[in-house]
């Protein structure tokens, strides 16, 4: 939700954006936003584990343990969220 | 599991295809039987929409949220002119569609669910399901038309 308000500031011009922006940094919806993350990043680890229980991969005859497929997804999880930093952050600046 | 023969070649893929899918049926059959087939689209948005919840989401709110405000982001990363040059283009506005609407559907699932079995609510199966499915969809066509006006 918060990307959408985001993005309907940016369409509103240069002066919404930037009170938005203004508005992100205010100290209670800063705190706001780390209880967010603290849920998503929750979200995040429950779902790996209910993954790596159901997620059931093949190589021939044998499967791949469950610590590999979460591993596997925490590396990705790790990649993508470094591709975004990148792109959000530094791309084209 | 049948005896395997010890040939040299090993398992042929049709007798290793035909096991697994023996050992997914016997443990899914009851699943299937239970999901009407409406339901598995609702379900299939459902996981599309944690997965993309479970990656995508906290590095964005880390950086919109959090390090935006600490100071941690460079001059200018986030300015008015790198901002929409950014995100017009497409690619990015297929990223930025997927990443605001696929959690919806995670959520209107997540949330119809929780309301008949953890608040208790059990009966207007149909108006709960419409409200919630119908708030995704709604923040669907936000999303699109707010992309579309950048």
């Amino acid at each position: 939700m918060l990307l959408l308000l985001l993005l309907f500031a940016l369409s509103q011009g240069r002066p919404a954006y930037e009170a938005f922006l203004r508005w992100l940094q205010l100290p209670a919806i800063v705190a706001v936003s780390g209880v967010i993350l603290m849920a998503t990043v929750y979200h995040t680890a429950t779902w790996f584990r209910l993954t790596s229980h159901i997620l059931v991969v093949r190589l021939g005859r044998r499967v791949v343990p469950r610590g590999v497929v979460t591993f596997g997804l925490v590396t990705l999880w790790l990649a993508l969220s470094a591709a975004v930093a990148y792109f959000t952050i530094w791309f084209a600046r | 599991m049948r005896e395997r023969p010890t040939e040299t070649g090993g398992l042929s893929l049709d007798e290793v295809l035909v096991d697994s899918e023996r050992e997914i049926t016997e443990e899914k059959r009851d699943l299937y039987l239970i999901l009407p087939s409406r339901e598995l689209v609702f379900w299939a948005l459902f996981s599309a929409g944690g997965m993309v919840a479970a990656f995508l989401i906290p590095i964005n709110v880390a950086i919109l949220g959090i390090a935006l405000a600490v100071g941690w982001l460079p001059e200018d990363a986030l300015s008015f002119e790198r901002v929409l040059e950014l995100v017009r283009h497409p690619l990015a506005k297929v990223y930025l569609g997927i990443l605001v609407v696929m959690p919806l559907y995670h959520w209107a699932h997540r949330f119809r669910f929780a309301v008949h079995h953890q608040v208790g609510i059990h009966g207007w199966k149909r108006l709960v399901a419409t409200l919630c499915y119908g708030t995704a969809v709604v923040g669907t066509a936000l999303t699109v038309w707010v992309l579309l006006r950048i």
